[in-house]
């Protein structure tokens, strides 16, 4: 055992880090052995070598280097060390903020699908969507082609037998406004029927991922929204004139829609949910923003603003002006511009009846607008060639019987003073017509379906009678039409109007323009006369 | 807690011994500097939590070899792909030491009366590996006991024994000639 070399131990041995026991063992080895002494030495010497390597002092400048350092180390690690405090708080707040918003605005976005074609509402949930809107419309099973003093004024659409329904769609199922347009409306018609294809890719096709980005939904929206044809998002009003919204409106785009993450079906139906909100909410949005209002500087004049027998009650006046009333024929009358939701079903209802078939249509002689309304062509279309010969016959009847003129007027005309008047650029039927209205039913019924005045305006229609007058519905133009002047002439009756698009506006608003005038009540036949 | 030394006591008494150790481990006064400035300054931000285990000088020594052996865990990590020894290619002599001195710095202990047998241990000292470099030059240079160079270096006492012995028996096969003269 003391015969094995100690080379290991020596190293230790130098340092005294041995044991007693292990020092003993070393030091008894190495007086037998000249190898481990010889060893022993050269370790000892390397050792003392190294430790003989000299001291070095600090180079120049190094205690200013070192500073130095330190404060810049420092300065990085802390970059608003220099701010004071409230400022860093406030900077670290808002920082917060900013973040919390983009997080849950995120979060929000990020529950949308990647994308949805733009009409990708299916066939079933459309039909079911279009027969609770404009139940007639399904129910009807051809075109209505009825003739009569309503539908006199638009003749392109009468008789067109496949567009019965886009129409209905286009019109808002009768609704005073709606800013859908045939096209849009046809469209959809045709992804009702599966025709897909047809409508336009206005989004690429869905990527194989499984987060949807704010990208993804704006454009899904963009292509929804050029889809339906909205030009313009309305934001809901309290509160409008027309108070037939179902109690299951969406009150915005999101609701119904759960504020969950989603499986890419959930959030396909839910985007499904949007489209439909989006176009309800746009839709009713348009109804309720319809104002009556003036047209061409014409101030209303409403109920107490007249004066004499006129200003009876309503609920007077009706019931004696109803049994006062003359007969009258209902005639065959078009409903396509008839609000759906208060069309009778009976055709021969007072409403129907309302519908006066009195009137004769008359073009105006040798005039060529440079750029009629689509509402004048469809009564010059309209116009039967008959009826010139019929008013010439009594032309000379009334003829000198009176007394002033309007500036239109020639001078044969006994012009009716106007007792009242009412207008708007919408809220009308929005299809050309005009009639001449002489029961208190009548009135009523039209007051229901074009709420002029807040509420039902006394007329007394034994000596009084209304003219009201429409014109087609526009989709891109701020339309207007106005009765210029009632007046008497060679035994008929006159209506001068005058349709005008006012170009004035910046940015032209769906229009379907109407004017209600009430006159003193004359019993001859009626003629209405576009005028420029 | 109460007797820390300021920061200027501390760095008086241990900026020129640290610097001295980083000169031995790395091998060159500028990236001497640099590892010494760099483990002061975590000395000295550390310095309030010091707990006096140790004395000041084994806890600044520990700390500027941790910091040198992290610079060389990274520098292998950096370069393992990029530079290979010529020796490698050339089967140059293992023997011979690799120079470490950058290219334009005068050697190290230049001018002094052990001139020579001064750069022969140096240079003997840099052919070793990075862990028996700083056991050898602890124990030599700075006189640190195995226990606290043990705890510098975060390894066995028995390690450290032999991790010394070995390297003074690599250091003795290199410097052959000048301890057989002596």
């Amino acid at each position: 055992m003391n015969d094995r070399h100690v080379q290991d131990e020596l190293s230790a041995y130098i340092d005294d880090a041995l044991s007693e026991r292990e020092r003993r063992r070393v030091d008894a080895h190495m007086e037998k052995c000249a190898e481990c002494r010889a060893e022993l030495a050269d370790l000892r010497k390397v050792s003392t070598m190294v430790a003989a390597l000299p001291e070095h002092e600090l180079p120049g400048g190094f205690m200013a280097r070192l500073h130095a350092r330190r404060h810049r180390e420092e300065a990085a690690a802390a970059p608003l060390a220099w701010f004071p405090l409230p400022t860093k708080t406030a900077a670290l707040a808002l920082t917060g903020v900013i973040a919390c918003l983009i997080f849950f605005r995120e979060v929000k976005y990020r529950l949308a699908p990647a994308v949805l074609p733009p009409a990708a509402m299916s066939s079933l949930e459309l039909d079911a969507k279009m027969e609770k809107a404009f139940p007639e419309e399904r129910e009807k099973s051809g075109p209505v082609a009825h003739k009569g003093a309503w539908s006199g004024l638009a003749g392109e659409d009468d008789g067109a037998s496949g567009a019965a329904a886009a129409r209905g769609l286009a019109g808002g199922g009768g609704r005073p406004e709606s800013h859908l347009n045939p096209e849009t409306a046809e469209m959809l018609m045709r992804a009702a029927r599966g025709e897909r294809q047809t409508l336009p890719p206005a989004a690429p096709p869905p990527p194989r991922r499984s987060r949807i980005g704010n990208e993804d939904l704006r454009r899904f929206l963009d292509a929804q929204t050029k889809a339906l044809g909205i030009k313009k998002i309305i934001k809901p009003v309290e509160a409008g004139p027309v108070g037939e919204e179902s109690p299951d409106q969406p009150q915005s785009i999101w609701s119904g829609v759960e504020n969950k993450p989603m499986s890419k079906d959930e959030a396909k139906t839910a985007m499904r949910r949007m489209t439909k909100n989006l176009y309800e909410i746009n839709q009713q949005a348009s109804w309720k923003r319809a104002p009556s209002v003036p047209i061409s500087g014409r101030t209303p004049k409403l109920l107490t603003a007249s004066g004499g027998g006129a200003t009876r009650g309503a609920a007077v006046g009706a019931p004696a002006a109803m049994k006062a009333a003359d007969k009258f024929d209902a005639g065959s009358i078009a409903y396509t511009g008839a609000n759906a939701r208060s069309k009778p079903k009976s055709k021969q209802s007072v409403a129907s009846q309302m519908l006066i078939v009195k009137s004769q249509v008359v073009e105006k002689p040798k005039r060529a607008p440079a750029a009629p309304p689509a509402a004048v062509l469809g009564m010059a279309q309209a116009m039967p060639a008959a009826v010139k010969d019929e008013a010439g016959k009594s032309a000379e009847a009334e003829a000198g019987a009176t007394a002033d003129s309007g500036k239109e007027a020639p001078a044969k005309d006994r012009a009716l003073a106007w007792q009242r008047s009412w207008g708007g650029s919408t809220g009308g039927f929005g299809e050309a017509g005009g009639a001449v209205l002489k029961t208190a039913a009548e009135w009523a019924d039209l007051h229901r379906r074009v709420p002029f005045a807040a509420s039902l305006p006394a007329a007394d229609f034994t000596q009084e009678m209304a003219v009201v007058i429409f014109a087609d519905r526009s989709m891109t133009k701020s339309r207007t039409v106005e009765v210029v002047s009632v007046a008497e002439q060679e035994g008929r009756l006159l209506v001068r109007y005058r349709t005008a698009v006012d170009e004035a506006k910046d940015a032209p608003v769906p229009s379907a323009p109407y004017h209600i005038v009430v006159v003193p009540r004359s019993d001859l036949p009626f003629t209405f006369i576009q005028v420029p | 807690m109460s007797n820390l030394p300021s920061e200027e006591q501390f760095l008086e008494a241990n900026a020129q011994p640290v610097y001295n150790l980083a000169l031995r481990l790395v091998g060159n006064p500028s990236d001497a500097e640099d590892l010494a400035q760099d483990a002061l300054i975590r000395a000295l931000q550390a310095l309030p939590k010091f707990r006096g285990e140790s004395s000041t000088t084994t806890w600044v020594y520990r700390i500027t070899v941790n910091t040198w052996k992290n610079r060389v865990r990274s520098e292998k990590r950096r370069s393992f792909w990029k530079t290979l020894p010529l020796s490698l290619f050339l089967g140059a002599d293992e023997s011979e030491p690799e120079m470490s001195l950058p290219d334009g710095e005068p050697p190290l202990d230049q001018g002094l009366e052990t001139e020579e047998s001064a750069r022969a241990v140096h240079e003997a000292l840099m052919t070793l590996d990075a862990e028996s470099r700083a056991v050898v030059v602890l124990r030599d240079i700075k006189g640190q006991s195995y226990q606290e160079i043990a705890q510098a270096l975060d390894l066995p006492e028995g390690t450290v024994k032999s991790r010394i012995s070995r390297a003074r028996e690599a250091l003795k096969r290199r410097l052959k000639s000048f301890v057989e003269s002596g």
